[in-house]
C-alpha cells in the first residue's frame, strides 16, 4: 500500500528531451492507467517509477521517500512485462520463488506464499513445468503470479494483455480487477487501448509527447475531456469537432452517441443525408454529410442510406473547445452563437 | 516407357550407391590402415603381400609406446591443459561477452574491434613475441604458458554476444525488480539461457587444444609439460628403426580421445564447425 | 520522440534499468579480463613483431642492436626468402584449388537424393579427419609415403612400377603435403558448402525441372551461381588456413628436401629458433601480417557482398 508521486521529473537521453516536467500523483491503493498513444512517454514514465530507466531530473517519491537512488530490486515493486519475460530455463516454481530468495525470505514462507499465490492464479498443477511448455494465457498466469507472491507495495503492468487474443483479453481484465480488490495495492498499468483504460481504472492519466493531458476518473473524462485530445481519444467513433463557424477560432464538439437521428428541442437541428451505415448490432453507426463536413452518428435508429433528415445535438451534450484545443465554459453568450450559427432553438 | 524410366532410375540409384560406398571406404581407409598397423607385429608391417589385417592383436605395441616416452606424463598434461582452457575461458568470455551484448559504454565497439582483431590474428602470427614475453616471465615450460593465451578465446567471445544479444532485455529487467545482483543475473539466469553455445564452444576450445602440436612445440622442451602431440612426434623420431606399428599405436592414442568425441557428438561437432565457418 | 530514442539507443544493446554511471562501470569491469588478455596476446605481440624487425642479436640477446631495416633487406636478397613465399604460394593454390573443387563436386553429390543415408553416413566419414590432429594425419601419412614398407610404394611396385621417395623429392614432396592437407580439410569444406546448398530453395529445382533442365545446366546455372558467395568466402578462409600451414610441414619435412617444403610460418620458426635470428624472424612475421591483412580485408569484402547476395 503506497503512494508514488512524480515531482518535476524530466526524462532525456543525450539532447533527446523524451519527458519535460512531468508532475503526477498516483493515490494510495488506487487502479492507475497511464493510456496514450505509443510513443507518448507512459511507458518511459513507469520505468522510472520502477528504477529501470534513470531520470535525468526531478524526484520520484514512493510513500513520501524519495527513491531517485534506490536500486529496482529495492523499492518493493512488481512489475509484468508485456512478453512476460518468464526466465525460460527455470520451472514456474523457481520462476515465482527467484525474487522470494533474492530477498531472503525464509524456505517455509516462501513455500506459504507460493502456495497461496498459484491457488488464487490456478497454477498449482503447473509447478513443474518449464515456461515453453506453457499456453499464452498460462505465462500470463506465472507472470502475475511472481509479481503477487512478493506482495509488493506496488504493483506495475506494461500492457500484459497485449500478447492474449480477444476472449482472454476480455476474461483476465476482469480477473485483474477483482486481484486489485483483493489485494488492496497500488496498481500502475499502462496501456495503448483506451477500452482497457476505460474498464479497469479508477484513475486514468492521459497522456501525449510526454506530457499529462488530464488525470481524472474514467467516467470524469469521457463526460468531462478538458481538451479536444482527450475528448477524440475516449469513444469510438471520435468526438465529432466542427471547426471555423464560430468566432475566436471556437470549435464545437459532441459525441456520436449524443446525436439524436431527429430534431431536438434544446439544442441545434443541422440537415444532413445518410452517406455511410455501419451496423454492428445493438448500434448503428452513420455518416452524416452536412454542410460542416462529415458528423458521425452513433444510435440504435434504423435508417437506409441515402436518407435525408435533420439530427439534433442537445445544449447540454455540447463541448466548447478554444483556440488552443482546451476546454472553455459554456456560457449563454456562445449559446446564443451557436443557436445563430447553427440555426437550433433558443 | 514408365516402366523403362524405372529401370533407369533402380540402375542410376544403385550405381550411386555403390560409388558412395566406395568413396566412404577410401576416405576410411588411412584410418583403417592406422589402426591395422598399430596391432600388427613389426615382421607383419614389412611383409610383402601386404597385411590386411594381423593374424593377433599385438596389445604389446601400446605397452612398447609407454616404454619408449612417457605417455602418461604427456597424457596427463594435455588433460590438465585442455580442462583448465575449457573451463577458465567461461570466467573470461561469458562476461566480456555478456558486457558486449547487454551494457552501454563508450569503448565498447573498440573492444568489440579487439574481439575481432584477436579472431584475425592467428597464433602463427604472434607466437614469437609471446615467446619472449613468456621467457622474460620466466613461464617458458610452464602450463601457463600453454593455457593463458587460449582462455580470452575471441570466437567463443563473439558466439556468446550474438547469443545474449537474442536474449530480451525485459527478462534482464525481471531480474533487476527481483533484486538479483549483476552476477546472479550473469549466472543463474542468462549463462542457462546460452547453454548450447557454452557447450558448442568448450567442445571446440577442447578440440583445438587437445591438437595443438604448434604452440607446445613453440613453449616446451621438457617433459614435464610437454603434450601428447608433441610426444607423438617424439615418439616417431625416437624411432631410428621406424618401428611403425609402435608409432600407429602412440598415435591411435592421440587419436581415440577424439573420435570418441566425435562418435558421442558428431551432429553437435559438425554444427559448431560449421557456425566457426560462416558466422 | 520515441522514434528518436530507440533510434539512439536500440533496444537489445542496453541493459535499462541501472544508474548510467554504474552500468558503464560494470561494462567495463566485466570486460576487463577479456581486454587485457587480448591485448597481451594478440595487440602487444603485433607492435613488439615490428619494433624487434628493427633490431638484430639473437634470442638471449639483452641489448640488440638496432639495425633499420636491414633484416627486410636481408629477406628480399635471400634467395631462400624468395622460395619460402613461391612455396607458400603454390601451397596454397594447390591445396585450396584442390579442396574447393572437389569440395564442391563432393557436396553437391551427397546433396542429391538419392541413397540419402548414405548421403549421412558419408559426410560422418568425411568430416572425421578435420576433428584429428594434424600430427596424427601427418605421422599416418608418412607411415603410407614410407619409401620402402609405405602402402603406397608396395601398390606401386606390385604394379610394375619402381618405388618412389614422394617426400624425398623436391619435385612431389610439396605437393605430398598438400594432398595431406586436401584430405584433412576436405570433409569441413564439404560441410560449410552442403549448409549453402540447403539454403537453395527447392522451388528454383522445381522450376528448373518445369523448364526440363538437364542436370549439367543446372549445376552450372543454378546451383553454381547461387552457392558462389558462399565458395568465394569459405575459398579466402581456405586461403588464410593455408598461410598457416606449420604442423605438416614441421613433422613430414622439416622444411626439406632442400627447402622445397619450407613455408612462411616454418621459415619464421626456423630462423628464431634453429637460426637464432629473431629480427629476420620478426620481419618475415611481419610479411606474413601483410597477408593475412589483405586477405582478410578481401574476406570483409566478400563477406559484405555474400550478406548481399542473401
Amino acid at each position: 500500500m503506497s503512494s508514488i508521486s512524480l515531482k518535476n521529473v524530466k526524462k532525456a537521453y543525450g539532447d533527446d528531451v523524451v519527458i519535460e516536467n512531468l508532475n503526477l500523483e498516483i493515490k494510495d491503493g488506487s487502479f492507475t492507467v497511464l493510456v496514450g498513444p505509443s510513443g507518448c512517454g507512459k511507458s518511459t514514465t513507469l520505468r522510472m517509477i520502477t528504477g529501470l530507466e534513470t531520470i535525468t531530473d526531478g524526484d520520484i517519491l514512493i510513500d513520501g521517500k524519495r527513491v531517485n537512488d534506490v536500486a529496482p530490486g529495492k523499492r518493493d515493486i512488481s512489475m509484468v512485462f508485456q512478453n512476460y519475460a518468464l526466465y525460460p530455463t527455470m520451472t514456474v516454481k523457481d520462476n515465482i520463488e527467484f525474487g522470494l530468495i533474492n530477498k531472503k525470505i525464509p524456505k517455509e514462507e516462501r513455500e506459504k506464499r507460493i502456495r497461496e499465490v498459484c491457488e488464487i492464479v490456478g497454477l498449482t498443477e503447473y509447478l513443474d513445468r518449464m515456461p515453453a511448455n506453457l499456453s499464452g494465457g498460462q505465462r500470463q498466469r506465472v507472470a502475475l503470479a511472481r509479481a503477487m507472491v512478493k506482495e509488493p507495495k506496488v504493483f506495475m503492468m506494461d500492457e500484459p494483455l497485449s500478447n492474449l487474443d480477444a476472449k482472454l483479453r476480455g476474461a483476465m481484465r476482469v480477473e485483474l480487477i477483482n486481484m486489485h480488490k483483493r489485494m488492496g495495492t497500488t496498481f500502475v498499468y499502462v496501456t495503448h487501448d483506451q477500452v482497457e483504460a476505460m474498464s479497469m481504472a479508477d484513475d486514468i492519466v492521459l497522456m501525449d509527447k510526454g506530457k499529462i493531458i488530464q488525470q481524472s476518473s474514467p467516467a470524469e473524462l469521457y463526460h468531462n475531456p478538458n481538451c479536444i485530445y482527450t475528448a477524440q481519444f475516449v469513444g469510438s467513433p471520435q468526438t465529432n469537432i466542427i471547426d471555423g463557424h464560430l468566432p475566436n477560432e471556437i470549435k464545437l464538439g459532441f459525441r456520436p452517441e449524443k446525436v439524436r437521428m431527429h430534431e431536438v428541442e434544446n439544442g441545434i437541428n443541422i440537415p444532413a443525408k445518410i452517406a455511410t451505415r455501419e451496423m454492428l448490432g445493438a448500434e448503428i453507426i452513420y455518416s452524416l454529410e452536412t454542410a460542416y463536413g462529415t458528423i458521425m452518428a452513433k444510435t440504435d435508429v434504423d435508417m437506409p442510406v441515402d436518407t435525408e433528415l435533420k439530427f439534433g445535438v442537445e445544449y447540454d451534450n455540447m463541448y466548447l473547445f478554444g483556440a488552443d484545443t482546451y476546454r472553455i465554459p459554456f456560457t449563454a453568450e456562445l449559446k446564443d452563437i451557436i443557436a445563430v450559427v447553427f440555426g437550433g432553438n433558443k | 516407357m514408365y516402366s523403362q524410366n524405372k529401370t533407369l532410375e533402380k540402375v542410376k540409384t544403385f550405381a550411386d550407391a555403390f560409388f558412395k560406398i566406395l568413396f566412404i571406404l577410401v576416405i576410411a581407409f588411412p584410418f583403417f590402415w592406422m589402426i591395422s598397423t598399430a596391432f600388427q607385429t613389426l615382421k607383419e608391417t614389412m611383409r610383402v603381400p601386404l597385411t590386411l589385417w594381423p593374424e593377433k592383436l599385438q596389445w604389446g605395441n601400446f605397452a612398447e609406446v609407454f616404454k619408449t616416452i612417457p605417455v602418461d606424463t604427456y597424457l596427463k598434461n594435455s588433460l590438465i591443459v585442455c580442462t583448465s582452457v575449457v573451463l577458465l575461458q567461461y570466467l573470461i568470455i561469458v562476461p566480456c561477452a555478456y558486457s558486449l551484448a547487454k551494457y552501454d559504454y563508450k569503448a565498447k565497439p573498440l573492444v568489440f574491434g579487439l574481439v575481432l582483431l584477436g579472431q584475425m590474428i592467428p597464433m602463427q602470427l604472434t607466437f614469437l613475441p609471446v615467446y619472449f614475453m613468456f621467457n622474460k616471465a620466466g613461464l617458458i615450460n610452464s602450463y601457463a604458458s600453454l593455457i593463458l593465451p587460449f582462455i580470452s578465446n575471441p570466437f567463443g567471445i563473439f558466439m556468446l554476444r550474438q547469443y545474449f544479444m537474442q536474449v530480451p532485455s525485459e527478462i534482464i529487467e525481471a531480474a533487476r525488480l527481483d533484486n538479483a545482483s549483476d552476477l546472479k543475473i550473469m549466472f543463474k539466469i542468462m549463462m542457462p539461457m546460452v547453454k548450447s553455445a557454452l557447450v558448442t564452444i568448450g567442445l571446440l576450445s577442447f578440440i583445438s587444444n587437445w591438437n595443438n602440436y604448434f604452440w607446445a612445440l613453440i613453449m616446451t622442451n621438457n617433459d614435464l609439460v610437454r603434450t601428447l602431440p608433441i610426444g607423438i612426434t617424439l615418439l616417431k623420431d625416437s624411432e631410428t628403426l621406424a618401428r611403425w606399428n609402435v608409432i600407429m599405436a602412440g598415435n591411435l592414442l592421440l587419436v581415440l580421445p577424439m573420435l570418441g568425441l566425435y562418435i558421442i557428438a558428431s551432429k553437435k561437432i559438425r554444427n559448431a564447425f560449421v557456425y566457426s565457418g560462416i558466422k | 520522440m520515441a522514434k528518436t530514442k530507440a533510434k539512439k539507443k536500440p533496444e537489445i544493446e542496453r541493459v535499462a534499468g541501472r544508474n548510467e554511471k554504474r552500468e558503464k562501470l560494470m561494462g567495463y569491469l566485466m570486460a576487463m579480463p577479456a581486454i587485457v588478455l587480448l591485448f597481451a596476446f594478440t595487440v602487444y605481440p603485433l607492435f613488439y613483431m615490428a619494433y624487434r624487425s628493427l633490431y638484430g642479436g639473437s634470442v638471449i640477446s639483452r641489448n640488440p642492436k638496432f639495425v633499420g631495416f636491414d633484416n627486410y633487406k636481408a629477406l628480399i636478397e635471400s634467395t631462400d626468402f624468395h622460395q619460402v613465399l613461391m612455396n607458400t604460394a603454390v601451397y596454397t593454390a594447390i591445396t585450396v584449388g584442390l579442396t574447393m573443387v572437389l569440395a564442391i563436386v563432393i557436396a553437391v553429390w551427397l546433396n542429391g537424393k538419392r541413397n540419402s543415408k548414405l548421403n549421412g553416413i558419408a559426410q560422418t566419414f568425411i568430416f572425421t579427419p578435420h576433428i584429428i590432429s594434424m600430427v596424427s594425419v601427418s605421422t599416418l601419412f608418412l607411415w603410407l609415403m614410407d619409401s620402402q614398407n609405405g602402402l603406397l610404394n608396395v601398390v606401386l611396385t606390385a604394379l610394375g612400377f619402381e618405388p618412389y621417395s614422394f617426400l624425398a623429392s623436391p619435385e612431389t614432396a610439396l605437393l605430398s603435403v598438400s594432398l595431406v592437407s586436401v584430405w584433412k580439410g576436405l570433409g569441413y569444406y564439404v560441410l560449410l558448402i552442403m549448409a549453402a546448398l540447403q539454403n537453395i530453395p527447392t522451388s528454383v529445382y522445381e522450376a528448373a525441372e518445369m523448364d526440363d533442365t538437364p542436370p549439367l545446366r543446372t549445376f552450372f546455372k543454378i546451383t553454381l551461381p547461387m552457392i558462389s558467395p558462399t565458395i568465394l568466402f569459405t575459398s579466402v578462409v581456405a586461403v588464410i588456413a593455408s598461410f598457416k600451414v606449420f604442423d605438416s610441414v614441421s613433422i613430414m619435412t622439416g622444411g626439406g628436401p632442400v627447402n622445397s617444403t619450407n613455408t612462411l610460418v616454418y621459415y619464421i620458426y626456423d630462423f628464431a629458433y634453429s637460426y637464432g635470428k629473431p629480427g629476420q624472424a620478426c620481419a618475415a612475421g611481419m610479411v606474413l601480417l601483410l597477408f593475412v591483412c589483405v586477405v582478410t580485408y578481401v574476406q570483409f569484402l566478400v563477406g559484405k557482398k555474400r550478406v548481399h547476395y542473401q
